[in-house]
């Protein structure tokens, strides 16, 4: 498999539960709420696979009210879930048409994928 | 000269009756090595040697670091637990391209099942040898 095979494949399963995803920088616009699968790193590496570490965003258009929090934290314990990951943290992300950065949660993903 | 630097990867983890390994866990494992233990006793000095070299034994292992399968029915960890005892031919060919493989016979032992919660977890195994690996060059 390769690397962007098994991006698609991530945005696949948050799709699949249900979160508008895209790994498509460019056409990336959360409204109100939206999840940017990222540039992975390789980690590492066995006999016959590789390891990435895949940065995946859930992010809000709009400034952190409670509102906006309860579904943005929603939205990333639907992520953690179905992409099999324990942890996240809150961050910011900036890209796009957006001038200012905006609220986000971060979730860093393993994957394993076969040597190709 | 430049050193040379040999690195794991792309390579096999295989184990079966020689020459037909069926049970190839490549895909599967993380870190991989043929490890020797070395057990010595003094030598005894004799009027003819006064200072003898030591007396080894070597006995090897094969083991490492395998992602955890345990959801997998035919997976590494479940395959290791239920060929528990038995001993078994296996193949190592740390990096297909460098053309050098070891093959040996095993004794297979369980592997632990279990890790950390959501999280990608790698667990040790660890086959002692019966008798010595032997090195073949393709």
């Amino acid at each position: 498999m390769t690397i962007p095979d098994a991006l698609d494949a991530v945005v696949d399963q948050l799709v699949d539960a249900g979160l508008p995803a895209t790994r498509d920088n460019g056409a990336f616009y959360p409204a109100p709420i939206g999840v940017l699968v990222g540039m992975p790193s390789v980690t590492g590496g066995g006999l016959q696979t590789r390891t990435l570490n895949v940065p995946v965003h859930v992010v809000s258009s709009d400034p952190p009210s409670p509102q906006i929090l309860g579904l943005l934290y929603a939205a990333a314990d639907d992520a953690a879930d179905a992409l099999q990951t324990a942890t996240y943290s809150p961050t910011t992300w900036q890209g796009g048409p957006n001038a200012e950065p905006l609220p986000a949660i971060l979730l860093n993903v393993t994957v394993t994928i076969e040597r190709t | 000269m430049p050193p040379v630097d040999s690195r794991l990867g792309p390579g096999t983890l295989a184990f079966g009756t020689s020459p037909t390994y069926v049970d190839d866990f490549s895909i599967q494992v993380a870190s991989c090595s043929l490890m020797p233990t070395v057990n010595e006793t003094d030598g005894t000095p004799t009027l003819a040697d006064t200072t003898p070299a030591a007396e080894m034994t070597v006995t090897w292992t094969i083991g490492g670091n395998t992602i955890s399968d345990w959801g997998d029915d035919g997976g590494f960890v479940n395959w290791a637990m239920d060929n528990s005892g038995t001993q078994t031919d296996f193949k190592f060919y740390p990096a297909t391209a460098d053309g050098i493989y070891w093959e040996g016979t095993c004794q297979v032992r369980p592997i632990e099942i279990g890790g950390d919660v959501m999280a990608q977890s790698s667990v040790a195994f660890e086959f002692p040898l019966v008798g010595d690996p032997t090195r073949t060059v393709d």
